[in-house]
């Protein structure tokens, strides 16, 4: 009776209590009693990955069927949210750049500092406690799009380390990447985005005087 | 008591304020940071970049997502 309403491939499970399947394995109550707790880093995570939310909805449930494929690897005692972010990096790495088939850009690390400009005398500013204060007001989605107009690596770097609280050494691990990396990465993404919010801010007369130098860029 | 300089703070401003600097390095820059307005500014400005990242990246993942993840977590453990 049943299989005539089940539709093809939907699975039979419901969202009730584990109860409905015939034997949970420990490991899977295990995973989700410590795994699901992270799901809005994860998505947050996701979502400066993407920058949408479909896209966004998509990587998080891979990671999570990734990660519990891969549970047994796990070491349990050791940081499990790092564990996770680690392969969110990783699914994105290997499905959503290949499907998109973007031009492989090289990342940006080797830009000599020059060429990214010196946030203090570009910037001009009056004074930095009006700089303090100009950023402290902007709106979110002013920082947010100052935050993905960074290549993707130094947001990424930036958002791990000032969001999550990461350590330079969990990114390093987590983006499988260098501390060195890491370090210069979040510099030059925070130095971009001081730079960005600073125009953004004089553009909408926001506590900060007109920029005295000429945009000779 | 030795003040390591505006130029020794200004380099190690980021790591101070990532606490990624031992306790001497990071006592050093602090004593510094007390006695110079213009690194602790610079200071101030860093730490209100990091707060404003913070705000902008507050995400709460959909529910309908939480639900689809659970589903397709428990169907992978039936079989
Ligand atoms: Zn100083």
């Amino acid at each position: 009776m049943q299989s005539a309403v089940l539709t093809r491939e939907r699975p039979r499970v419901n969202l009730g209590p584990m109860s409905t399947s015939p034997n949970p394995s420990a490991k899977s109550v295990l995973f989700e009693e410590q795994a699901m707790q992270y799901i809005d880093k994860l998505y947050a995570h996701a979502m400066r990955k993407t920058s949408n939310r479909v896209d966004a909805n998509d990587l998080v449930q891979e990671t999570y069927m990734k990660a519990f494929a891969a549970f047994d690897q796990y070491e349990q005692g050791t940081n499990l949210k790092a564990w996770l972010h680690r392969i969110l990096e990783n699914t994105y790495i290997n499905q959503y750049r290949k499907q998109q088939k973007q031009p492989f850009y090289a990342p940006l690390d080797d830009l000599e500092d020059w060429q990214l400009g010196d946030a203090e005398s570009r910037t001009a500013m009056a004074s930095r406690s009006a700089e303090a204060e100009a950023i402290d007001h902007l709106p979110a989605s002013a920082v947010k799009d100052a935050l993905h107009a960074l290549p993707e690596d130094f947001r990424i770097a930036v958002y791990l380390v000032d969001v999550e609280g990461y350590s330079y050494q969990e990114v390093a691990d987590i983006m499988e990447t260098p501390t060195g990396t890491v370090m210069s990465r979040l510099h030059r993404g925070r130095r971009l985005l001081r730079e960005q919010l600073a125009d953004y801010a004089h553009e909408q007369g926001i506590g900060l005087p007109k920029k005295t130098g000429a945009d000779n860029d | 008591m030795t003040d390591c300089g505006c130029e020794k703070a200004k380099k190690a401003l980021e790591e101070y304020l990532h606490n990624e600097l031992c306790s001497t390095e990071a006592a050093d820059i602090r004593e510094h940071m007390a006695n110079c307005v213009d690194c602790s500014d610079e200071l101030r400005v860093g730490q209100v970049l990091t707060e404003a990242v913070q705000r902008a990246c507050d995400e709460t993942a959909p529910e309908d997502l939480r639900a689809e993840v659970l589903m397709k977590l428990r169907s992978m453990q039936a079989h």
